[in-house]
């Protein structure tokens, strides 16, 4: 009954519609109820404010941004209400995507409004690091976590002992080396770490040792007439998946295509052939295709020359005379011929690849006929083995031999852009960073078994695994502070246990990522990162259909979370609390990025994250500054159209002029002869110990060819029946999209995959005789771990294989990630069952063709 | 007509509002004060929540039961991994477990409607539970005023307001978000007021959807 006193009392407040303001006012002065009178009042809030602007009319408008979701980088637009994003698609405006985008472009929804990102700085308040013990995360504020990293970089610059910092790098955009690079020097240390060559470095290994390109090349897919792929699934995965999904249909109709492969890909389904290679072995096969091509006179005779009597002398088991065949733009065909190729029968490798000898023969034929229109297209499944440079020079190599490169219908290289370096940092390094940065670095590159040897340089490039080896083992210093920043290396670095090892063992880690994830769980302080395509200033550069794009990172959404930008923002503010301290060199350094509109000097982190952009990438809209390409009038219109495209591709520019030792494209190659040369003589020994240091099995002038080797594959053949077959997903944003649920609603795009699971597939054949049927649940072992899956009988993959798909697995990545958090992961990582191995040449990490498997019911 | 008893009726609804808003935030010290006003708020109202804060105020006496309060509102409210209630109404309301839904935006709308939006020192979305119930909070001080302007038009005018708040959003959402974290809390306190706020809401709920009031006029009901 008392209940009901409230609404008695304002019914008969409503009914009584004869209380004037007058008499009510008196009777509330008679009784003196406490109570705040006159209207216009604002009541005092917390969470809610008086509004500024009337809202909006709820019309939306398509706003220019970036899709980092894989490294293809496309230039897209985002659909904007009120603040809100709703939907994604390609920005028209590009000449490389073509207004296209992906289908996992549409995911960056669902992890933007993901309701497990992190929201606010954090620190841990468990002391104790493990797999096992929760961090135990509370908010704190901006101030006290930087407060306490400039303490900490403050400790080790009081000690000299800058060296003991360390960056690590995950995805990133090009404004990455105010943080990446001018932060860490400018601190003092030697130790910043990108993720590169977890991502692709073989990769580049045999472009750069055959045509002096380290870099990803572009395939002119619509003017081809016959593309090769290795192990590459552009319909799938890196790289321009938008683009060439876009052209593919029109690609299938002109050209035939041949994709060499263990699993039936994405492309395979839309193949001429599909090529079912036993793991490893693509070498052999790219070799064997080298010997049709030459036997069968089919090479591209206005690329490489011919012999001087015009007669053909490359006939099966015969050497040729060197003197006897006139190169034009290639060097050291014969020599390759005599040393790797005159052997090398289809027939032979029939035997090694599993492959049908007729098949290996048509598709080389027909490859060879369609030249120089014929695209050797070199993904990272033949490559990133453990001994996969020379697969990833032998599959390049064909592109030499059909004149395909730098060509029409053919691969190229990059165009030409003209963006601008930060300001030099040079003048702001102290004697302690000097020092500091002399130190040795802590993934070992450059060491004997490590060349690393990006762009020809001996230990030129990362080898982003290694470092959890170098802290670890202290080897050459411990590390005592650390900073990362949207990486997951306990994830997604092969072996990922020792990363949880090493990173417990740093005494004060920092994560700045969107989500907190495996790596995260051993940080000490997490910040909040912004999303790339909604949240933040930046930009990147990619290449495909003959230009280059440079496409815009902007914030075009209401700022929900208390997130700031990682390469930027935070750097800016952490240089200013240094600055606090006594040590004004970074944020002095910093004050020269100037808005080049009004040589303003930035005065806070907002302005420096514009400025610097804007200084970045002045040429591209700056009329003053034209250079070439799209002619933009001004940063205004740039950031309404947020891309710039380059002048198209110019071909043939580069046939005698390629950045190689011989300026041309070198079969026998003396760029990698002269760059494993040094490195041997840097270390005081042979090539040949470097190569036998590095776990290849080439010795004297066979280091300097592209050549068959011997797979190295882990795990005895008894123990371990089947080959692992590692493969990305249509739906990974990197290793990001866990916890979204369309992941899980649409993983049967992936052939062979099942929604809602995390299947292994294997041929029926196989597992007819184990008694496993689709829906097991399994466990797949090697020798360095174990993983639950699901089984899923399926053709699709080569007998002897198993294909399984990376990207679940988590068991720290918001509620949906894992099946229990914490606890039990949904599905299974592939890292967990892949060694850490390294292709040593590049500092690639091995991924494929290196790990035996035995399977379990469970 | 008791116009007293009136206002210190619908002070002490409007206070509830705001109590329950703040123990929405990060713990601090002045959850204690924020605590014992909040009982006596309900003692006013004799509401059943009222007994569930009794219960868990004095639970909290000081730092150490702060402390552990801190990694529970994390892990129930914050994450950073799962978080284990999500406090946004859009999770609730929609599928796919996502925030800044429609059902955001319809909230957006109506405090845009009624001249708010989402403080800039905020930083969190507009169907956070902690803004919606000082959206609630909001409504009923300009009820209170309009009581005391003696304008009838806008006290039904917010009554409107508050009840068609509640019917769409807040209380729909409240029981499904109150069952996580009684199902996950590890302190008595977040249980508690788990209760206590789920109580409040259907009470309140209850009254004011069997009120009669009649429409405003249009100019009134901005829309
Ligand atoms: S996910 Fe990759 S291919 Fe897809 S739109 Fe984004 S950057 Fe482009």
């Amino acid at each position: 009954m008392e209940k009901k006193k409230s609404r008695t009392l304002i019914s008969d407040f409503l009914s009584n519609t004869g209380l004037s303001r007058r008499s009510f006012i008196k009777t509330t002065a008679i009784t003196g109820a406490a109570v705040t009178l006159g209207s216009g009042m604002m009541p005092k809030m917390k969470a809610l404010a008086q509004a500024a602007a009337p809202s909006s009319n709820g019309m939306g408008k398509w706003m220019p941004a970036t899709c980092q979701g894989c490294t293809s980088w496309c230039s897209v637009q985002v659909y904007i209400i009120d603040g809100r994003a709703v939907k994604v698609r390609g920005n028209p405006h590009s000449k490389v995507n073509l207004g296209a985008s992906c289908p996992r472009a549409h995911l960056g929804l669902q992890q933007i409004y993901d309701p497990d990102r992190l929201k606010v700085p954090m620190k841990r308040t468990n002391p104790k690091k493990g797999r096992n013990e929760d961090p135990k995360f509370v908010p704190i504020s901006w101030d006290e976590a930087l407060d306490t990293i400039a303490d900490k970089i403050m400790d080790l610059r009081k000690n000299d002992e800058t060296h003991k910092y360390m960056l690590m790098r995950g995805r990133y955009s090009y404004m990455r080396d105010i943080l990446y690079d001018r932060m860490t020097k400018i601190i003092g240390s030697p130790n910043n770490i990108s993720h590169s060559s977890l991502c692709a470095e073989a990769e580049k290994f045999g472009p750069y040792y055959t045509e002096g390109f380290w870099g990803y090349r572009q395939y002119d897919v619509t003017n081809a007439n016959y593309i090769l792929l290795w192990g590459a699934d552009p319909l799938s995965a890196n790289r321009q998946v938008s683009y060439y999904s876009k052209v593919w249909g029109d690609a299938v109709d002109r050209a035939t295509i041949a994709i060499v492969e263990p699993r039936l890909s994405a492309t395979a389904t839309k193949a001429d052939e599909w090529m079912p290679i036993k793991p490893g072995y693509d070498g052999a096969l790219a070799v064997a295709i080298a010997h049709v091509l030459l036997t069968k006179g089919l090479w591209y005779k206005p690329f490489v020359g011919d012999f001087v009597d015009g007669q053909n002398h490359f006939i099966l088991g015969q050497t040729v005379d060197e003197e006897s065949f006139e190169e034009i733009h290639t060097h050291g065909i014969v020599k390759w011929w005599n040393s790797e190729l005159k052997d090398k029968t289809p027939e032979w490798a029939a035997k090694l690849t599993g492959l049908d000898v007729d098949q290996i023969e048509r598709v080389a034929t027909d490859y060879g006929n369609a030249a120089p229109h014929a695209i050797s297209w070199v993904g990272g499944g033949p490559v990133m083995q453990v001994r996969g440079g020379y697969s990833s020079m032998a599959t390049h190599a064909l592109n030499g031999l059909v004149g395909a490169v730098d060509n029409k219908g053919g691969t190229q290289q990059t165009n030409k852009e003209y963006t601008s370096k930060f300001p030099k940092p040079d003048d702001f390094l102290d004697d302690i960073a000097k020092n500091g940065k002399k130190h040795g670095k802590i993934d070992h590159r450059g060491r004997l078994h490590f060349p690393c040897l990006n762009s020809g340089k001996s230990g030129g490039g990362v080898i982003t695994n290694n470092a959890a080896e170098g802290i670890l083992n202290e080897d050459p210093n411990e590390i005592k502070v650390a900073i990362a920043y949207m990486n997951n290396f306990s994830f997604s670095a092969p072996q990922s246990e020792r990363w949880e090892r090493a990173l417990s063992k740093i005494p004060f880690l920092v994560h700045m990522t969107t989500n907190a994830s495996e790596f995260s769980w051993f940080s000490d302080i997490i910040l909040p990162d912004t999303h790339h395509m909604f949240e933040k200033w930046g930009y990147v550069k990619a290449h495909a259909n003959g230009y280059r794009h440079v496409t815009l990172m902007q914030p075009i959404v209401k700022q929900t979370y208390d997130y700031k930008t990682d390469e930027t923002e935070i750097p800016w503010l952490i240089a200013e609390k240094l600055a606090k301290r006594g040590f004004d060199n970074l944020l002095s350094h910093f004050k020269e990025y100037k808005d080049p509109e009004t040589g303003k000097a930035p005065e806070n982190e907002k302005e420096f994250a514009l400025y610097s952009l804007k200084h970045a990438t002045q040429n591209l809209w700056d009329p003053a500054k034209y250079k070439g390409g799209d002619k933009i009038k001004g940063w205004e219109e740039f950031i309404k159209i947020g891309v710039w495209n380059s002048d198209p591709y110019p071909i043939r520019k580069k046939w005698s002029n390629m950045k190689t030792k011989t300026k041309k494209f070198e079969f026998y190659s003396e760029t990698l002869k002269e760059a494993l040369g040094k490195h041997a003589e840097k270390h005081g020994v042979t090539i040949d110990e470097v190569m036998k240091a590095t776990n290849y099995l080439a010795r004297g002038e066979m280091a300097f060819v592209p050549h068959f080797e011997e797979p190295f594959i882990l795990g005895d053949e008894k123990e371990y029946p089947f080959v692992h077959v590692d493969h990305k997903s249509r739906l990974n944003r990197e290793g990001r999209s866990a916890n979204c649920t369309w992941y899980y609603d649409f993983k049967d795009i992936d052939p062979g995959d099942e929604a809602w699971d995390d299947v292994a597939k294997i041929n029926p054949i196989d597992a007819k005789p184990l008694g496993i049927k689709s829906g097991d649940p399994i466990k797949l072992s090697s020798v360095t771990g174990s993983l639950s899956c699901t089984a899923k009988l399926w053709e699709g993959v080569r007998p002897g294989t198993i294909a399984k798909c990376f990207g679940q697995g988590h068991w720290a990545y918001g509620q949906l990630a894992s099946k229990e958090f914490g606890k039990t992961p949904r599905g299974g990582s592939s890292n967990d069952i892949i060694p850490a191995q390294y292709e040593a040449l590049s500092g690639a990490s091995a991924y494929y063709g290196l790990t035996r498997l035995k399977i379990e019911k469970i | 007509m008791d116009v007293e008893k009136l206002l210190t009726q619908e002070s002490a609804r409007q206070d509830a509002y705001k109590g329950l808003a703040d123990c929405y935030k990060l713990p601090g010290e002045e959850l204690i004060k924020t605590l014992e006003k909040l009982g006596k708020v309900f003692e006013t109202l004799e509401s059943e929540a009222g007994s569930h804060i009794a219960l868990v105020s004095k639970k909290i006496k000081g730092p150490e039961e702060l402390a552990d309060l801190k990694v529970d509102y994390s892990q129930l409210f914050v994450g950073p991994y799962c978080v284990l209630a999500p406090p946004y109404g859009s999770v609730y309301l929609e599928d796919q477990r996502r925030v800044m839904g429609d059902s955001t935006m319809d909230v957006q709308k109506r405090y845009a409607d009624a001249g708010l939006t989402i403080a800039e020192i905020f930083k969190d979305n507009p169907d956070h539970i902690q803004a919606e119930l000082e959206f609630m909070y909001f409504l009923i001080f300009k009820e209170i005023e309009a009581i005391q302007e003696g304008s009838h038009e806008a006290v039904s005018s917010f009554l409107l307001k508050q009840r068609s708040f509640l019917q769409d959003h807040l209380s729909v959402w409240v029981k499904d978000f109150a069952q996580k974290i009684e199902k996950h809390a590890q302190t008595i306190f977040y249980k508690g007021l788990a209760m206590a706020t789920q109580t409040f809401i259907s009470e309140d709920f209850a009254e004011i959807a069997e009120l009669e009031i009649s429409e405003p006029a249009p100019a009134v009901t901005s829309g």
